[in-house]
């Protein structure tokens, strides 16, 4: 559905992205990931046909960013980033604006649609409302209804849950979760949790340049390169330690400060995808120690995130 | 099509803001005023002439009412219309909306042309209101017909320009302000350039008077329809307009 040919694009002489190419499946949930000023803004400009790249192409349900810029404008749905609406209109004549200008012209139609965009974004009884007197959740879920209203293939929203409180976040979050299964959606975060939650796939990108694209829990296993297991055991440390080190596979052990005489948690960490829980906790048991808790200590996206995104 | 829905969507903002009461109310209370002045002092002087046949019939209302009448709607025009034009693309971009109106599916030029319309409407709503004094008074006064609409003719072709001026300007900042005193200026420059068609010399001479505003709109109120001024105007029009839409995309290409 969206294809990203090595996009660059410059602004002056700053270099807001770079050989950027990724894929889209129809009916996928991607997110776009990146710390503020990655380029994530620049990519869905481009991909909106608001602004041309400096080089490289894409193509939108089929059409080509270059030939076909109003075919791919008609099919898409496009949530822009601080999310600009007229807000001298009522929510309602906006609705009827943004219907017009997508090709609904019958008056049935167009009432049609508007109700139902109205019912699924939960904006019916503001309809009479101006915009301007909305609070922001409602202005996001006009916002999202713009988008929406044309039925469209595609839908791109740049940073959807940006400035809401948090329960207006959930219900916006679940919100796009519903849009999902028949459309494509690609939105942009640069909040974790959010992209975890809702999207499948992540395009992970920094300084311009993508650095990971991957479904969530792919990216998750692979990057997590080596594995914690986080053990509590009751018994002298150094012989806790010194068994502890004995089990084949374990590559170090470390004790967490503060060091006590008789209980202390321990991080075991194992080559890659080895799960040794079975053989600490045996090895533990007949040796005479006291075992009191055991668990694997999973890497977030969040680390993740930091890890590619940061220079060591 | 979307042209239509651009150029509703802009009148409706016109009278929501309320900026296109504010400017009629003050453009229809000038040109009244002015209207009245002029239909005034017409009157004193045919009622003195009144007994002198020869002046009397040389008193034409047309030279005395119609003429000046139109005369100063121009330049009141120049005042006003910055207050039109300078939303137009300023106040889009300031708030964001350029990037949702660029985004629907529609080409720039319906978006162009659209707006320049939406505020020539409201030039043309505004400046009718002045013809029906003109209506009332010709209850009374023999007007000449094809002299006023040559004049209306003129006016709007003069006003076309500055708002095409008007938003060339608006598509290069975000300020409002801003962008109604530097067309203010530049209208006004264009306007009175021909002043110094005396200083420059021959050579250039031709040039200043042929670029200046002023020069080309002095022949519409005297019942003179001469096409170079026509082609001059439409010529302007058509340069801002074409220059506005570059701006709209090299926007675009430098981001």
């Amino acid at each position: 559905m969206i294809e990203a040919k090595n996009l660059t694009k410059y602004y002056g002489r700053t270099k807001a992205i770079e050989n950027v190419s990724f894929y889209i499946e129809k009916g996928e949930i991607v997110g776009l990931l990146g710390p503020n000023a990655a380029g994530k803004t620049t990519i869905i400009r481009i991909l909106t046909c608001f602004l041309p790249p400096t080089s490289g192409t894409a193509k939108v349900n089929g059409y080509d960013i270059y030939e076909n810029p109003l075919e791919v404008q008609k099919s898409i749905g496009y949530l822009p980033e601080r999310n600009p609406l007229y807000e001298e209109f009522t929510v309602c004549e906006f609705l009827n604006f943004v219907c017009e200008m997508k090709g609904i012209r019958k008056k049935e139609e167009k009432i049609k649609k508007i109700s139902k965009v109205m019912e699924e974004c939960g904006i019916f009884d503001v309809k009479d409302k101006l915009i301007y007197k909305l609070s922001k959740g409602y202005k996001q879920r006009v916002g999202i209804a713009q988008a929406l209203i044309n039925d469209p293939k595609i839908l791109i929203l740049d940073e959807p849950t940006i400035g809401l409180d948090p329960k207006q976040i959930i219900e916006t979050r679940n919100l796009i979760k519903n849009l999902g299964g028949e459309r494509t959606i690609l939105l942009s975060s640069h909040i974790l949790p959010e992209v975890s939650m809702v999207c499948e796939r992540v395009i992970i990108i920094n300084e311009g340049k993508i650095v990971a694209t991957d479904t969530v829990e792919d990216l998750t296993s692979k990057l997590k390169g080596k594995m914690e297991i986080h053990v509590e055991i009751e018994g002298n440390p150094e012989k806790v330690k010194n068994v502890l080190s004995e089990i084949s596979g374990v590559e170090k052990v470390n004790i967490i400060p503060p060091i006590k005489e008789r209980i202390n948690k321990y991080i075991v960490i194992t080559d890659k995808e080895k799960d040794l829980r079975k053989e600490i906790s045996a090895k533990i048991v007949n040796s005479g120690f006291g075992l009191l808790e055991i668990k694997i200590e999973e890497m977030t996206l969040e680390e993740i995130f930091l890890k590619l995104t940061t220079k060591e | 099509m979307n042209f239509i829905s651009v150029y509703k969507k802009e009148i409706k903002s016109y009278f929501i803001s309320p900026i296109a009461y504010v400017v009629i109310l003050i453009f229809t209370l000038i040109s009244g005023f002015i209207f009245y002045a002029l239909s005034a002092y017409y009157s004193i002087i045919s009622l003195r002439y009144s007994e002198y046949p020869y002046p009397y019939f040389t008193l034409s209302p047309n030279e005395m009412i119609v003429r000046p009448l139109f005369h100063n709607m121009a330049v009141t025009s120049l005042f006003v219309l910055p207050l039109l034009t300078m939303r137009l693309f300023s106040e889009e971009k300031r708030l964001g909306t350029i990037e949702l109106l660029f985004t629907y599916p529609l080409r720039d030029s319906e978006i162009y042309w659209a707006k320049f319309l939406s505020c020539l409407s409201i030039f043309i709503i505004m400046t009718l209101i002045p013809s029906l004094y003109i209506l009332i008074l010709e209850k009374w006064v023999n007007f000449d017909k094809g002299v006023i609409f040559n004049s209306y003719l003129g006016l709007l072709l003069l006003g076309g320009s500055f708002i095409s001026i008007g938003i060339l300007i608006s598509s290069l900042t975000e300020s409002q302000v801003i962008s109604a005193i530097i067309t203010f200026g530049i209208s006004l420059l264009f306007w009175i350039i021909g002043w110094v068609s005396e200083i420059v010399g021959p050579k250039y001479s031709n040039f200043f008077d042929f670029i200046s505003l002023f020069n080309h709109y002095e022949n519409f109120p005297k019942g003179i329809l001469d096409t170079r001024d026509l082609i001059f105007y439409l010529s302007v029009c058509f340069f801002f307009s074409f220059l506005t839409l570059r701006v709209l995309v090299s926007k675009k290409y430098r981001g």
